[in-house]
């Protein structure tokens, strides 16, 4: 009797990673390339205001007359941009009812099963709840479940779709929309602005500490779609969120391309701690395929005292091309990035921070360990920037990279600006490879090769772990182990 | 038990160890002395399967296993520990997720099942409370930031944690004073059982009047040179190791 | 205990010097000298050679050096006359090369150490010391192409009035240069708010059997260290005087060359 399973055999894919499985759903695509009349055509189907579709007009005018940026030290065969869908949606039964968690697809749900994404709000179990995360779950370009809506409504806080924010909360998102990242702002930023469909919004009000983590799940799933998604979110006086974001994609062949924007206000003493947990499909062992990662993430401490966070484990995709950064406005204001960057196979990594210090007495902190195995190349790329009114500013920046055999790069260029003579910036850099000392040494004591990578390496990230939220820590350090797998030996 | 025939060891084109025999039976403890250079270290390292170090020839079994074809972890799983003379910090990783990862691959080898955090805290803090070594230095990375006592004292406790069947010691006295040296050969001492074999591996006989040895070996110029009881680590101690050049 | 110093007064365009035997050369860049001048110079395997480039004039000068098989080159640079330098050098193995360099006002300074013999060490030492418009733009570039090669990177700077620099420093490791061991250290004192400094420290690194790291620290007087001067007596201006010297002190008390102390003197 042979042995047969629902799901394909795991040797079709590479061992490693395990999302690879793409779902057979019908969907819905407008026709291919990028050109005003498709700008249009999805700001007719997002049903949005005016306001927004000026917005988005703007914006492809802007991004026609600028060039693909080049300086980033990281190669990739030229981005045919019409060649590309830009709207690609799992349709909806009822195509103008909103979607409820019923509504859909059983085969989505299915997905996100497999992926490990609680979809369903969490019951108290015999007498104990478990950690209760609330999730946006976006398929393709579309959102099709937010959890615990209501009882977040409770709270005056706002999580949903930023779809559903620009038609519901229209001049909520106005104020704020494209205040952090201009469109004119870079070459992905522009085409973002144009053709985002969906993403996340959070309005936490005035005094508000959210009370569980919010979270959103990004899986790219048809075929040449770009993933454009459009996260806003906004902490009033007094408030505090907590967010993470996880995304993964099916294996492919092709390329796809990932060009996300996410802005963050934190308004007077509010507080903002962004996650990311990246695992987008990083391409094959010959570097075939893969997401490119290009991202522009940009947070305002906008009000006195106010602090913003981001935390970051990067371990897929092909290319990542990204730079969080915290313009430090307000004064006390507290900006932090902690990043664990792993690249492995022919990835290449191009990431870093940029921490603009203009109020009195902003202080940052800068703790980025990368890992390079394989061919691979990660280069940490990093602006402290004091100007003239930043009286006290302080920087501490620690960077380490990892190598792992003699194939692969590691870069850092951190770029440090001072025009304050009132400024104390410590930076530090160190790279190396795993001791031998430190293999033999566990392995003496029993450990496999692997399980002494595994422990070194986790120790070596140990100070941007602590950062992740608890809900994510233990998928993050299984993440770690798993990206390495195959580097050693 | 440990069973070392002819052994040739060189190190690039460099012979170290010239046909070394050594027999060790089960329970009994052995040491090793000699001169700076004579591959007493050498000798520590290719029983524990460290790169670097070419047999060329001869065998070694323990427990009638052919020990030089297993890999390092390997040996480590079939019962060998090497109490290291510089042991190597690892920054991030504690004391106590180090030592749960070993002892449950020591315990998957041998059919046992795993232990989960709090069996292995409880495990830990008796184990190092005989030793002096507090609850604190559990949770600090491994030997980081620990003096040269605490790291030999560390490397005892994970003897008595893994409880391995041949103990190897490189020079597990060298820079302790006489207090520090006294906890280690308790610890030492403590472990002494009938299906253990124990190598010590030292320069000065001072160690020797702590953890009475059953046998000790000259080693000088790659080769045992002559063995005797006890008595002879005082005969090495007043005439030195001129007799064994 | 000084033997005979060559002292060349540069006054042609273009030389060649080949310095086969150890001693003591000075290079005088004085009045009168050509704008733009190439400057080869060769050291024989095995000499110890002290050589000592004095700028009192403008010019732009691109130089290449060899340090030959065990040579050893001390190399001092007084750039003191908006000087445009450019540096290619060239060490084979087992050669060292220490460079002590003094800004004290407007230069363009491009070094490029390659490290391509195996066993060879190169030190650069730097003070920058700029008053008034004075900028600096200095791009050091250490290239590790040999095997077990170490090197070090110090670069000191003293910012006050208007005053800028711009320090990129580079280790680039590549592929075949394992066991290299590379440092850099740049550490800014800020005197004043309208002074700037840009460090862009890198590190370019494709073999993993290295050891390498840099530190950069930017900072101004320490207020406390002022207060304890001054409460034995010193005055404020003594007392930062003292604190700034102290900070450059390190790297001229490291200068191999009693004589050129006395010039290294801020």
């Amino acid at each position: 009797m042979s042995n047969t399973s629902a799901n394909p055999p795991e040797n079709i894919f590479d061992e490693n990673y395990k999302y690879g499985f793409s779902t057979d759903i019908a969907s819905e695509s407008f026709p291919m390339g990028l050109n005003e009349d498709i700008v249009r055509l999805i700001s007719a189907k997002m049903n949005e205001p005016n306001w927004m579709l000026k917005k988005r007009l703007n914006a492809f005018a802007v991004w026609k007359n600028m060039k693909e940026p080049a300086w980033a030290k990281v190669s990739y065969p030229p981005i045919d941009y019409q060649n590309s869908y830009y709207y690609s949606a799992p349709k909806k039964k009822d195509e103008n009812a909103p979607m409820t968690l019923d509504d859909i697809d059983p085969k989505i749900k299915e997905t996100y099963d497999k992926l490990g994404v609680p979809l369903h709000e969490q019951e108290i179990f015999a007498g104990v709840q478990k950690p209760r995360v609330a999730v946006d779950a976006v398929f393709d370009s579309i959102s099709v479940a937010t959890t615990y809506k209501e009882e977040l409504k409770k709270h005056g806080i706002i999580f949903c779709p930023i779809s559903e924010a620009i038609t519901k909360h229209s001049d909520l998102v106005q104020k704020y929309f494209s205040t952090v990242v201009p469109p004119d702002d870079n070459f992905f930023a522009a085409l973002n602005t144009a053709v985002f469909t969906d993403g996340t919004f959070v309005f936490v009000p005035k005094g508000v500490r959210c009370p569980m983590e919010l979270s959103s799940y990004f899986r790219i799933n048809a075929r040449n779609t770009g993933q454009f998604e459009r996260t806003l979110i906004i902490a009033e006086e007094g408030a505090s969120v907590s967010y993470l974001e996880g995304c993964t994609a099916p294996q492919r062949d092709e390329n796809q391309l990932h060009a996300a924007v996410v802005e963050l206000t934190a308004l007077d003493n509010a507080n903002i701690k962004y996650s990311t947990v990246q695992n987008w499909y990083p391409g094959d062992k010959e570097g075939k395929g893969g997401i490119y990662n290009f991202v522009t993430k940009r947070g305002l401490c906008k009000g006195r005292n106010s602090k913003i966070s981001w935390t970051q484990i990067e371990t897929g995709s092909s290319i990542t091309w990204k730079y969080p950064s915290c313009v430090l406005l307000g004064d006390d204001s507290i900006g932090e990035f902690y990043s664990i960057a792993i690249t492995n196979n022919y990835q290449q990594a191009d990431t870093g921070t940029k921490m603009i210090h203009i109020g009195k007495n902003t202080s940052s902190t800068i703790i980025a360990k990368s890992i390079s195995a394989g061919h691979s190349s990660g280069t940490y790329r990093g602006l402290v920037k004091v100007t003239k009114s930043a009286k006290n500013a302080k920087n501490k920046t620690q960077c380490d990279n990892l190598l792992i055999g003699g194939s692969c790069t590691a870069n850092t260029i951190p770029y440090i600006e001072s025009g304050q003579s009132c400024a104390v910036l410590e930076h530090e850099a160190t790279a190396s490879k795993i001791s031998d000392e430190q293999l033999f040494y566990c392995k003496q004591r029993g450990l496999t090769d692997e399980q002494a990578m595994s422990l070194i390496v986790n120790g070596f990230c140990k100070e941007v772990l602590q950062e992740i939220p608890m809900e994510f820590a233990v998928e993050a350090q299984k993440l770690i182990g798993l990206s390495l797998e195959g580097s050693v030996g | 038990m440990l069973k070392i025939k002819n052994l040739h060891v060189a190190i690039g084109e460099k012979e170290i160890l010239k046909g070394l025999d050594l027999h060790i039976p089960n329970g009994k403890v052995h040491a090793v002395m000699g001169p700076n250079g004579s591959g007493k270290s050498t000798l520590s390292y290719v029983l524990a399967g460290k790169a670097g170090y070419n047999v060329t020839k001869g065998s070694v079994t323990l427990d009638g296993k052919d020990i030089l074809s297993m890999s390092c972890n390997e040996r480590a799983l079939a019962g060998i520990f090497l109490a290291m003379q510089y042991p190597v910090e690892i920054p991030g990783v504690s004391n106590l997720t180090f030592l749960k990862t070993a002892l449950n691959a020591v315990r998957s080898a041998k059919g046992l099942p795993e232990l989960d955090a709090m069996q292995m805290l409880k495990l830990l803090k008796t184990k190092a409370k005989e030793l002096g070594l507090s609850e604190e230095m559990l949770k600090r990375a491994v030997n980081s930031g620990f003096s040269g006592g605490e790291k030999k004292r560390n490397e005892i406790l994970q003897m008595a944690v893994l409880e391995p069947s041949l103990c190897i010691m490189d020079e597990i006295d060298s820079g302790l004073d006489i207090d520090a040296l006294k906890t280690v050969a308790d610890g030492v001492n403590a472990l002494r059982s009938e299906n253990r074999s124990m190598l010590i591996i030292t320069h000065y006989q001072r160690l020797l009047e702590y953890i009475r040895p059953d046998r000790i070996h000259v080693l000088n110029h790659g080769k045992i040179q002559r063995s005797g009881d006890a008595s002879l680590a005082l005969e090495l101690e007043a005439e030195g190791y001129k007799l064994h050049a | 205990m000084r033997n005979a110093v060559k002292h060349i007064l540069v006054s042609d365009s273009s030389y060649n010097l080949n310095i086969s035997e150890s001693g003591y050369t000075e290079l005088l860049f004085s009045e009168g000298v050509p704008s733009d001048i190439n400057i080869n110079v060769s050291i024989t395997d095995g000499c110890r050679v002290h050589l000592l480039e004095k700028y009192d004039a403008e010019c732009r000068v691109v130089f290449r050096y060899n340090i030959g098989k065990n040579a050893r080159l001390v190399h001092g640079r007084l750039a003191a006359a908006h000087n445009n330098l450019v540096y290619d050098i060239f060490q084979d193995s087992d050669s060292s090369y220490d460079m002590y360099s003094l800004y004290k006002s407007s230069v363009h300074d491009t070094v490029n150490v390659h490290l391509s013999g195996e066993d060879s060490v190169c030190n650069l030492k730097s003070v920058a010391f700029l008053h008034d418009d004075s900028s600096v733009i200095a791009k050091h570039s250490v290239i590790h192409e040999a095997k077990d090669c170490t090197s070090s990177q110090y670069f000191k700077t003293v910012l006050d009035d208007n005053t800028r620099c711009d320090f990129r420093g580079n280790i680039i490791v590549q592929r075949d240069a394992s066991g290299t061991d590379g440092k850099q250290l740049c550490k800014t004192l800020m005197l004043s708010d309208d002074a700037k400094m840009n460090a862009v420290p890198k590190l370019e690194i494709m073999n993993d059997n290295v050891k390498c790291s840099h530190g950069n620290t930017i900072g101004s007087l320490d207020e406390n260290a002022v207060f304890y001067l001054c409460s034995r007596g010193l005055s404020a201006y003594e007392a930062k005087k003292l604190l700034i010297d102290g900070f450059v002190r390190e790297i001229i008390d490291d200068i191999p060359d009693a004589e050129w102390k006395e010039h290294f003197n801020v």
